[in-house]
């Protein structure tokens, strides 16, 4: 039942990543005009999502296959990822609260949402990547 | 006032490894290296767990260390 659904959570995520992909290419169709996008993009898409999907896959098998009865989570995992978020909380909190003000009192008074979503994309592989040192601590 | 466990010794006495350990009480083997080292204290439920699963009496496994008190 456990593994049943962990492959049902599997195949909706990466459904909906897939699924969000196309719709971006058949959006941007839309908005430019036929013939803008080269759908032969959909392939080297599909191999990425499926690569970066399958990586994972293959080193959580791998790693429950060495330890075939050791849990990857307890209790003292919980309290250490519970410590880390709220750390997280707090510093991104008060540092994008910081960094607008420091922005401000420089003169930058309006910000390019790429640059948010460049800035919001490190941000989350920072915490991402946090996640997994103190997952295996 | 820090508290002081004799896990390993136990553990060693009775010949059983960390790994087997950490399967048969299901916590990680990462915990099982903290607490031996009284780097970390497991809850209530993980210590009656550890005296029930060593067959020991509670302080024989786990004290308070006065000396740090002062």
């Amino acid at each position: 039942m456990k593994k049943r659904f962990q492959v049902l959570i599997y195949i909706f995520m990466y459904g909906s990543i897939v699924a969000g992909a196309i719709l971006g290419l058949y959006l941007v169709e839309r908005v430019e005009g036929p013939g803008f996008v080269d759908y032969h993009l959909v392939i080297p898409m599909l191999v990425g999502i499926i690569g970066g999907a399958g990586v994972p896959f293959c080193i959580s098998l791998w790693n429950k296959k060495r330890n075939k009865k050791v849990p990857e989570v307890d209790e003292r995992v919980i309290s250490l990822l519970r410590k880390y978020f709220l750390i997280v909380l707090y510093i991104v909190l008060i540092g994008s609260g910081f960094a607008l003000v420091t922005l401000y009192s420089l003169g930058v008074h309006s910000i390019e949402t790429g640059m948010l979503i460049a800035v919001l994309s490190g941000l989350y592989s920072l915490i991402g990547l946090g996640f997994l040192i103190i997952k295996r601590l | 006032m820090p508290v002081i466990n004799h896990i390993k010794e136990i553990r060693q006495r009775k010949g059983i490894t960390q790994v087997k350990m950490a399967e048969d009480l299901q916590i990680t083997r990462q915990t099982v290296n903290a607490i031996e080292k009284n780097k970390y204290n497991p809850s209530l439920e993980l210590a009656l767990k550890l005296i029930a699963y060593f067959n020991v009496p509670i302080e024989e496994m786990f004290y308070l260390d006065h000396r740090k008190e002062k």
